[in-house]
């Protein structure tokens, strides 16, 4: 068994006996989806909501936000979720078995007007329910950071605070 | 003139003032040196250090011509020291931040982050205006990230400046993240 670190923007799918782990989440999101009969499991390190994209930044983004079927861009939650569940149902998950779980989304700084996590906490909730995932667990908001372990053998998330 | 004779002007001048104007404030008992200067990655910024290390964050906002984000970064019990000095107390007195510290290290982000956007500014001939300092203490990763998820859309570059805390026989090392709003800092630099 290993742990498998998942850095930010990243995404990682797993069948078997192995940990996905996101290490000191601030205003990120982590997005885990879990078939416990199949016993595959997928940890995604979000750190924006596409529709957090002002028009702006859309036209000069475009080209990098180009859902790239070789490369495409989870750093967005909404891509993430995506490629996620490409890859699980590729490894032989069932959608109807799929479960979800959200960590993160804290405001660390409260001088920031805008509170993205919460934006993407509330927009990820939206996009799984389009795609008829249950969210069955949240650990979300506050201003606390959070290291997360999420065991593919039994489908169990461990959360670390600072205290 | 290259970029790295360039940041190392910038490294050389910044040491000087903040040296002596943290030393000032806390009664010539602590020193700072900028060991390193480089522009790097967001995503991939300050990836070997631990993410779940104990950090304090003095965040100031920058506004101005260069808008953006710095960021200043230290060992939680570099936060008790400094407190100690500032407020004098007792060497290992200080063991909880209330509001009264965080005011304390706040003026002392402000004085770090505040002499380095200004040899920044005045080398690169952008006005750069510093705001409000924010205090936060937790893990070195969720520190980083908010900042990070804020500016990452507009831009990828940061520049990344390793410093050194002297007091008396311990040297401490922290960081400084400088952000800006457009990849403009790179090209300023590189066209000076």
């Amino acid at each position: 068994m290993k742990n498998i670190e998942v850095n930010m923007g990243d995404i990682a799918v797993v069948k078997g006996e192995d940990n996905l782990t996101a290490s000191g989440i601030g205003s990120c999101l982590v997005i885990t989806l879990y078939d416990a009969k199949q016993r595959i499991g997928s940890l995604a390190h979000s750190m924006l909501y596409a529709h957090r994209l002002s028009a702006e930044a859309r036209d000069l983004k475009d080209e990098r936000r180009k859902v790239n079927p070789e490369s495409p861009d989870t750093k967005y939650a909404d891509i993430a979720i995506d490629e996620m569940l490409k890859r699980v149902l590729a490894l032989g998950a069932k959608k109807e078995d799929i479960v979800a779980k959200l960590i993160g989304g804290a405001n660390m700084f409260s001088a920031f007007k805008s509170d993205i996590g919460k934006e993407s906490v509330e927009s990820s909730r939206i996009k799984l329910k389009k795609e008829g995932i249950t969210i069955v667990g949240e650990c979300v908001g506050g201003s606390q950071g959070r290291s997360i372990e999420f065991s593919v053998a039994t489908g169990i998330v461990t959360i670390k605070t600072k205290f | 003139m290259p970029t790295e004779h360039i940041l190392s002007k910038i490294t050389r001048e910044a040491t000087e003032k903040a040296s002596l104007a943290l030393s000032k404030l806390t009664h010539q008992q602590a020193s700072l040196e900028f060991t390193k200067i480089e522009l790097g990655k967001v995503t991939t910024v300050l990836k070997t250090l631990n993410p779940e290390s104990v950090v304090t964050g003095i965040y100031l906002p920058i506004s101005g011509d260069a808008k953006g984000a710095s960021l200043l970064i230290f060992p939680e019990k570099v936060s008790y020291l400094l407190c100690d000095m500032l407020l004098n107390k007792k060497m290992g007195t200080t063991q909880k931040i209330t509001e009264y510290e965080k005011s304390a290290l706040n003026e002392v982000g402000n004085i770090i982050l505040g002499t380095i956007l200004t040899v920044l500014s005045n080398n690169i001939k952008v006005k750069m205006i510093e705001n409000i300092p924010n205090y936060c203490q937790d893990m070195l990763g969720a520190v980083v990230d908010q900042i990070i998820v804020e500016f990452v859309q507009k831009t990828e570059d940061v520049l990344i400046i390793e410093l050194v805390f002297h007091f008396f026989n311990t040297e401490v090392k922290g960081y400084v993240l400088i952000i800006f709003e457009t990849e403009a800092l790179k090209a300023l630099i590189e066209n000076m």
